[in-house]
């Protein structure tokens, strides 16, 4: 083929090839004209185009120019009468835009201002801009956590319904708030990475499809979720999630996923269930959190607590006081031992500060050992008196690890009182920390929903500054300092706490 | 029949390149140099080096003796009213697309620098089939990687200090993930 191919050189400078440029070390890439750039951003998924705005300053947001102006659309609608005003406006600029594509689609809305047709047009729209990045939201009523004069649990009077797939070939993103949720069976949406549902009325069955329908899925997000009962992956899979996170789905009793061979990151907030996940994560989990939602009446049967020992790869870990006391009480039980050896961060929430609180985290140090453990929080609660008790009957009491702390460089109290358990802590740490650089502890300023009192440190009567500075010390280099230090907080890791204490 | 029209092509570096009309003018901007008359003494291209221009005329060449080859073929289905013919020629349709997908893909198949040339010539030359193909070459090194596997693939240089690259990915954390 091909047969004009010889002669298409006839005479060069020389018959040889010249060197046109030297070899020299200049990023070519990013001279080229932004229209090439543009070009070749306009290529790639939203997540790699993302990517290229953390380069250099010269891609710094070159990404976002990459379709028509506007290359993300945000509809927002006001409450009220401003928001019929702006309906018309904004719908206008959609149509004005035109069917082109687009990365972002993100509708904000107050209930009755959207009709279900309405719904369905911004959806088809953005599906046929193919947009790669979808948060839809009703804001206002179905906000967080309410439970809205019993709908808690049924569908929602009057509330629209986003139809799962939405449409768009290339989503990557999906957030969902105070809507419906139905799910087709069968759907498939290859590129569909992420999903947040907040306050989202699905069903059991709805979420399986959804799942289902992305084998590319790497973070879950499940957020207020009040009809879900039982979350149930054992037949759908979820090979590829590396985050989930699930924060007050209150009437769910059981969750099933078997496996989840690249799971890293579980946050759990909420009545504690019955679960496997933890076993068939078990590998993979670096990130665990687990907080039970509140101080509660009773401990409903459940497991994720017990299986914190046997999880070996953990580097940060939050428990809350109630999961301590599961572990401590299986612990109790059956001796297990347990070295946590990639632990590097640990974060307790105290709901209490009794001294059987006192007593599950001296346990919970003695059964699995932390000989990477670097950084410690314990966010205390803000009751105002004082829970220790005398121990007038001759029980025995937790006596406090022997070791394990050889690498705690920092130790942050929060909501710190003064109380005699409180200090028993600080003692403790004190006392067995060999190279403890910082102890902060910070007293309750905070104004607190549950009627709780605002307190002030300098009204703290009792608040022992100079006997903690008398403490003993394993390391004569510990600072004490009783205020947050200048600069950015030093905050944990899993610094979202899903309850206000 | 006549052979076919010839048009001579000057590089930067004043070399002289022979080629037929037909690959000459997938390049719009060189179609329409021929449209305006221009062509005596050959073509001048003063953004387009020698080394370059030969890789692009490679292109041009393949692709414009493809298209010649296909329109033919359609041409003889057309003509041949037998059945046999047509699907023979259906089959050598599908084999020259198979061709040109893998020429294609060799063609890219180059170092960074000789992209970056081949971007911009086909840029000014406005040959587009070609502008995406490498494009595309550059948008697939992409895909898929890291901040810095990106930077290290290009030879980018991180400006940014810490702080702000924090910010920058904080911004659409999700990406990053």
């Amino acid at each position: 083929m091909a047969g004009g191919g010889e002669k298409r050189r006839r005479v060069g400078g020389g018959g040889h090839e010249e060197e046109e440029e030297e070899v020299k070390e200049v990023d070519r890439i990013s001279e080229l004209p932004d229209a090439l750039r543009l070009q070749i951003l306009s290529l790639l998924p939203l997540k790699s185009a993302i990517r290229t705005g953390a380069l250099s300053s010269r891609w710094r947001g070159l990404w976002e120019q990459r379709w028509p102006e506007p290359s993300s659309l945000r509809v927002r609608l006001p409450p009220g009468a401003a928001g019929a005003a702006a309906r018309v406006e904004q719908f206008g600029a959609i149509d004005r835009r035109g069917r082109r594509r687009m990365d972002c689609f993100s509708l904000a809305f107050h209930g009755g201002q959207l009709t279900q047709p309405d719904l369905r047009r911004c959806l088809d729209y953005a599906a046929a801009c193919e947009v790669e990045d979808l948060h839809l939201r009703l804001d206002g009523a179905a906000g967080r956590g309410s439970r809205g004069g019993g709908g808690g649990a049924t569908r929602g009077r009057g509330m629209l319904t986003v139809h799962f797939p939405v449409g768009s070939r290339l989503l990557a993103r999906l957030s969902v708030r105070g809507l419906n949720l139905t799910a087709a069976a069968n759907a498939m949406v290859a590129t569909l990475e992420v999903i947040h549902l907040h306050s989202v009325f699905l069903t059991d069955a709805a979420l399986r499809r959804v799942v289902a329908a992305c084998p590319r899925l790497r973070e879950l997000d499940l957020r207020y979720c009040r009809r879900l009962r039982r979350i149930d992956f054992s037949a759908v899979g979820v090979p590829n999630l590396r985050s989930f996170t699930i924060v007050d789905c209150s009437r769910t009793t059981e969750m099933r996923v078997p496996v989840a061979p690249r799971l890293r990151s579980f946050r759990f907030s909420g009545a504690f269930l019955s679960s496997n996940i933890l076993s068939g994560a078990s590998g993979s989990l670096e990130h665990l959190y687990l907080c039970s939602g509140g101080p509660e009446t009773g401990l409903p049967p459940t497991n994720l607590p017990t299986s914190v020992p046997r999880l070996s790869n953990l580097s940060v870990l939050t428990l809350c006081s109630i999961a301590l006391q599961y572990i401590s009480a299986s612990t109790a039980k059956d001796v297990v031992e347990s070295k946590l050896h990639s632990l590097r961060e640990l974060h307790f929430l105290m709901f209490g500060m009794a001294n059987s609180n006192l007593a599950d985290i001296y346990s919970f140090l003695k059964t699995c050992s932390c000989p990477q453990l670097e950084r410690l929080f314990v966010q205390l609660p803000t009751n105002i008196h004082d829970s220790f008790t005398e121990n007038f009957l001759a029980v025995a009491e937790e006596e406090p690890p022997k070791g394990g702390l050889e690498n705690l460089c920092l130790a942050k109290m929060t909501n710190f009182k003064g109380h005699r358990n409180e200090m028993q802590l600080v003692e403790f740490l004190l006392r067995k920390s060999s190279c403890l650089k910082k102890l902060i502890l910070t007293a309750p300023t905070e104004d607190h929903p549950q009627g709780l009192r605002k307190i002030q440190s300098d009204v703290l009567p009792n608040f022992p500054k100079t006997e903690i500075l008398h403490l003993e010390r394993a390391s004569a280099n510990t600072q004490i300092i009783f205020s947050e230090p200048d600069g950015p907080q030093i905050q944990p890791l899993h610094s979202e706490v899903f309850v206000r204490f | 029949m006549a052979s076919p029209a010839m048009v001579t092509l000057i590089s930067s570096d004043d070399a002289r390149f022979e080629v037929t009309e037909a690959a000459a003018t997938m390049s719009q901007t060189i179609r329409h140099m021929i449209e305006d008359g221009c062509t005596d003494g050959g073509i001048p291209l003063p953004n387009v080096p020698a080394r370059t221009l030969a890789k692009v005329l490679e292109y041009c060449n393949k692709h414009a003796a493809a298209t010649a080859a296909e329109s033919s073929a359609a041409g003889g289905a057309a003509a041949g009213s037998d059945s046999g013919s047509s699907s023979s020629a259906d089959s050598a349709g599908k084999d020259d697309g198979v061709d040109l997908a893998s020429f294609d893909k060799a063609f890219v198949e180059v170092d960074t620098d000789t992209l970056y040339d081949l971007l911009l010539a086909a840029n000014y030359l406005d040959v587009k089939t070609l502008l995406d193909l490498c494009c595309q070459k550059v948008a697939d090194m992409i895909r898929g990687k890291t901040p810095e596997q990106i930077r290290q693939t290009f030879g980018i240089k991180n400006d940014f200090s810490p702080e702000e690259e924090e910010k920058i990915r904080k911004e659409n954390q999700w990406a990053f993930e």
